[in-house]
């Protein structure tokens, strides 16, 4: 028997759901826009022209031209003229903390709690099997990105801080773990990591790193999965706060 | 070269460490070769990304054609090309895709990968040197065998020339020489690369001095246990 298609989740209803003549335009935008920050569509790749996209997703071309009017206005396509010209995918604004900012106000806290739980649950798993099987150089390797006494750049934060929780993932020295980290991450690591614009979280986020980096040297998974789980923890309590004060 | 014996080790484990050896012994040798492809573009004053794939893609396709290898290339020094800091001329995949860049997926800044022991140990012992088991997420996000070999220019290191072996075909290349050997496969830090003992998984530490017969393979940083 092969795999049974579970009919009826919503992952396949988002996919074959026929889209309503109401507000098809804001669909297709949010299908593309999702698809854009999982990074499923990749940073610079060409999307369809309006007239192919509107073919393939079954709406009129002056829909498709809507959606990518909207897309390039929050920034996620850039459109080029010319020969080589049409719509690319520009990821690069997702780091923008503008955009973060407005992605954070329309995700409802279900959404966010969800995605915290994902991201919660898998990482302080690596963080156990990685204190099972990283040794020291490893460990000094992790250390290193962290950014320096007296750093509060924001982008210096958040990109070790990336970084560091890839590293840990790969000491699980699973590839299929690491690259559910790196899909996760790319999805919800720019918006996880919009605390650490403060010095005050970024020196939480400090004594939790090297509270799991003691925790991996003894080979104490307990530790290491307590220390992770106090930083994502930390990380989500004020991003559920910075959205409530956006309100 | 050749194998060192350490005492309690079988015949049988010293010709497992010999196939190693081998194998990587041929890789290194395709990293010579595509060194010395490489010399006279890497010679050129203030060098562009684009000239180096230019001529390291038609080496590194040829290389990859002729082992099981999953990836290779050249990966710049930081600071080295004219136009980018960071650069992978490195081919990748089924499609043998161009790399180029490498970004952290969190943050979406370019990785720097100089820290990493396949870049350095190179840099520092001036030799080729196999890096892994490991995960990847600089280039293929797969568990791999990670083989370098510095590139000189003038005495500076202009950056490494590189070959993935997947520790899956590592396995299956070597699988029946370790189980022949009743042998466990560790790197430098005692890490797990393969074992007769199904039910010890790659990556995992052993406790150094635990085994009986232990066998270096050549100069890699590579042993053989065995019970």
């Amino acid at each position: 028997m092969g795999t049974t298609a579970r009919h009826g989740t919503r992952t396949r209803n988002a996919i074959f759901a026929p889209l309503e003549e109401v507000g098809r335009a804001t669909r297709v935008e949010q299908r593309l826009a999702d698809a854009i920050r999982s990074g499923v569509l990749r940073d610079g790749e060409r999307l369809p022209s309006e007239a192919e996209l509107a073919a393939m997703l079954g709406v009129a071309t002056v829909t498709a031209r809507e959606a990518l009017v909207a897309l390039r206005a929050q920034g996620l396509i850039s459109t080029v003229r010319g020969r080589n010209g049409g719509s690319y995918v520009t990821r690069a604004r997702l780091h923008d903390p503008d955009a973060q900012a407005e992605r954070l106000a329309a995700m409802s806290l279900v959404e966010l709690h969800d995605r915290g739980t994902l991201h919660v649950v898998l990482l302080t798993g690596c963080a156990e099997v990685a204190a099972e099987r990283a040794d020291g150089g490893d460990v000094d390797v992790l250390e290193s990105l962290l950014p320096a006494a007296g750093d509060t750049d924001p982008g210096h934060w958040r990109h070790a801080d990336a970084e560091l929780y890839l590293s840990l993932a790969a000491l699980s020295q699973s590839a299929r773990m690491t690259r559910q980290v790196v899909a996760l991450e790319a999805d919800f690591g720019a918006l996880l990591r919009q605390p650490l614009g403060t010095p005050e979280f970024q020196e939480l986020t400090r004594a939790c790193h090297e509270e799991l980096f003691a925790a991996l040297r003894a080979h104490d998974g307990d530790g290491a999965r307590t220390a992770v789980r106090r930083q994502l923890a930390g990380a989500l309590d004020e991003l559920a706060l910075l959205r409530a004060s956006q309100r | 070269m050749g194998s060192v014996l350490v005492e309690g080790a079988s015949a049988a484990a010293v010709a497992c460490a010999r196939e190693i050896e081998d194998y990587f012994g041929r890789v290194v040798a395709e990293l010579d070769q595509l060194r010395d492809g490489l010399a006279e573009v890497c010679a050129r004053e203030r060098l562009a990304a684009a000239d180096l794939v230019e001529a390291a893609y038609p080496l590194t396709r040829e290389m990859l054609g002729r082992l099981p290898l999953f990836g290779g290339g050249f990966v710049a020094a930081p600071g080295f090309l004219a136009d980018h800091h960071l650069y992978l001329a490195w081919w990748q995949g089924e499609e043998q895709q161009l790399l180029a860049q490498s970004t952290v997926s969190g943050s979406g800044d370019p990785l720097d990968y100089s820290r990493f022991e396949w870049f350095r140990t190179p840099l520092e012992t001036g030799g080729a040197h196999v890096t892994g088991p490991f995960v990847d997420y600089v280039c293929s996000d797969e568990y791999m065998l990670t083989t370098t070999a510095p590139v000189h220019v003038g005495g500076t290191m202009v950056g490494v020339v590189g070959a993935d072996t997947l520790l899956d075909t590592f396995e299956s290349l070597m699988i029946d020489a370790v189980r022949a050997a009743g042998a466990t496969v560790v790197n430098q830090a005692h890490r797990v690369v393969l074992s007769a003992d199904p039910r010890v998984p790659p990556g995992r530490l052993v406790t150094p001095g635990e085994h009986g017969g232990t066998i270096r393979c050549g100069d890699l940083p590579l042993t053989v246990l065995t019970a």
